[in-house]
């Protein structure tokens, strides 16, 4: 199959069942929102070694936000749900709790919940206060500037992390602008992240290594200094290839985050970007499985 | 709607706590009027007092002159009840759930000891308004409450959670011994607003006249809470108050029993 003389190779981005979040922090400006919503999501790319996976959804104007100010979305994933609420307690506590002007809202409905306020309330050194308000209850924390206002828990849902698409180019320069269209595009989908720096990753991983202690190792196959000298998956005019990393609050998310990534991808490649692929382990260990051809069609 | 219309002023007070909407449903306008209703001591029925015409049983209308009407809509669980003209004591006590609307004025206790839903007084309420039955250790404990006009004396007193909104001025001791929950006041709030209050807010837009001397001035705050409570007042209908909760003057209390709540007043 191609997409505007770029082959999409016939296969699979193997996705795993994850536990996800959208957290809502606003501020007195965009900017400082944007300060605390790009720390809390710092050093998230990777489940392995972060314990959680985080991005920024989105900018929402103020009339999007629970207190009228501006505010941006950020989603999280994790393990399980247990995992998620102590990277999100850690995360707010540290990220958006020190940052001037924030509050911090819940971004889903539902049942199933991890704790915000009434994890962090403690820091008020017992001069927190609970406000019930609308129906849903927040807490108010003194601070130096003021007041922390945090909602009381944030409703988890069943969500999907670990879809990909692998970017295969002619030269480095090509390979990345095309992977920079691609990201912008996904980031126009909602409810899906892509959570590597700029949301590409230059270090596409296989399971295992020689090594006892490391689980995961560089994805030799896709490395174009290893052509030859492994068992390649890579044609000889590939110069680079780059990974783009997708975690979704649906199946759906993901699946439209991988098309709209696809199709900007190979808008206007002019011959410079060869192939998309995708990473899978065979189709054995992941519940979710978005065939790159069907996600076109 | 089921439509009961008071053939005229009751010589004594008439308790109508019989007249619920899930104790009136399947019945017809006869089987309603034989239902018992009892003035003072003596026994009568629906009929001796109301015409009725029977409809939806979710929703009652009540007209006439009702200010001798006590408990309208007591221990209400769902449905509606509307009122045209004023009413007497204890509106909607003990109320779980549904919403009641009157568009007169309410006597003493209504919401008193309120569990649930909304009611809306288009005029004044009397004394009490949201408190506590007598001896009772907390009053109002979950619910809406507003009111167009003016509330008397001990608005809010013991409030244990739940929303109070009072257009215009309220009487002395307005929130006095509040456990928590919040009270918005349009007006001016009389003497000793939160007198005893442990936790919870009482917002008074139009000031405060005397404070007690157990509350102390933590200076004028712009508070993100404010913002989510002015948009939740404004859900309810009410942007022109909305509108005028913004920064305001804290003044933390009461310090007399230790207490953590907060007044907070226009500065």
């Amino acid at each position: 199959m191609m997409l505007d003389g770029v082959a999409i190779d016939d296969t699979f981005a193997e996705a795993f069942g994850m536990t996800g979040t959208r957290l809502v922090i606003t501020a007195d400006s965009a900017a400082w929102a944007r300060h605390a919503a790009e720390s809390m999501t710092g050093f998230a790319t990777s489940i392995i070694a972060c314990g959680v996976e985080a991005g920024i959804e989105g900018e929402l104007a103020p009339g999007d936000t629970p207190d009228g100010r501006p505010g941006i979305a950020v989603l999280l994933f994790g393990m399980s749900a247990d995992a998620l609420g102590k990277a999100v307690r850690d995360r707010i506590g540290q990220c958006v709790l020190t940052c001037p002007g924030t509050a911090c809202f819940a971004g889903l409905d539902g049942e199933k919940r991890v704790p915000l306020g009434r994890a962090l309330r403690y820091f008020g050194d017992g001069r927190q206060a609970a406000k019930r308000i609308g129906g849903k209850r927040y807490w108010r924390i003194p601070v130096m500037e003021g007041e922390f206002l945090c909602e009381d828990q944030a409703p988890v849902q069943d969500s999907v992390g670990g879809g990909n698409l692998l970017l295969l180019g002619r030269s480095r320069p090509a390979v990345l602008a095309a992977t920079e269209r691609a990201v912008a595009a996904m980031r126009r989908v909602p409810g899906a992240i892509m959570p590597f720096p700029g949301g590409i990753a230059r270090s596409g991983s296989k399971l295992g290594s020689r090594y006892k202690f490391l689980i995961a190792s560089t994805n030799d196959a896709f490395c174009p200094t290893l052509k030859g000298v492994v068992d390649s998956a890579l044609d000889a005019d590939i110069a680079a290839v780059l990974e783009i990393v997708i975690d979704g609050l649906s199946e759906q998310a993901v699946g439209d985050a991988m098309a709209a990534g696809m199709r900007a991808a190979c808008a206007g490649a002019a011959g410079e970007l060869a192939r998309i692929s995708a990473g899978n382990y065979g189709g054995k260990l992941g519940a979710f499985k978005f065939s790159l051809r069907d996600l076109l069609r | 709607m089921i439509r009961l219309t008071l053939k005229e002023e009751p010589p004594l007070r008439l308790s109508a706590e019989a007249l619920l909407p899930e104790r009136l449903a399947g019945r017809s306008a006869g089987e309603i009027e034989r239902l018992p209703l009892a003035v003072g001591r003596t026994g009568g029925a629906v009929g001796d007092w109301f015409r009725v015409v029977a409809g939806d049983t979710a929703a009652i209308e009540i007209e006439g002159p009702c200010h001798r009407l006590d408990r309208i809509g007591a221990g209400m669980d769902a449905g509606s009840i509307t009122v045209r003209g004023d009413t007497g004591a204890y509106l909607g006590l003990g109320m779980r759930g549904g919403s009641i609307a009157v568009e007169g004025s309410a006597g003493f206790g209504a919401a008193a000891d309120l569990r649930g839903g909304t009611m809306r007084i288009a005029g004044n309420a009397g004394d009490g308004l949201g408190g506590a039955l007598p001896g009772a250790a907390a009053g109002m404990r979950d619910g809406t409450v507003i009111v167009g006009g003016k509330a008397g004396a001990a608005a809010g007193a013991r409030l244990r959670r739940g929303l109070i909104v009072i257009a215009g001025d309220v009487g002395a001791g307005c929130g006095a011994e509040m456990i928590a929950g919040t009270v918005i006041v349009g007006g001016a709030a009389g003497a000793y607003a939160g007198a005893a209050m442990r936790r919870g807010s009482v917002l008074a837009l139009g000031g405060a006249e005397r404070l007690g001397s157990g509350f102390v001035d933590c200076g004028v705050h712009d508070l993100v809470f404010l913002r989510l409570l002015a948009r939740h007042v404004a859900a309810l209908g009410l942007d022109a108050l909305a509108r005028r909760i913004g920064p305001l003057r804290r003044f933390a209390g009461d310090a007399a029993v230790s207490g953590r709540g907060e007044l907070l007043v226009a500065p």
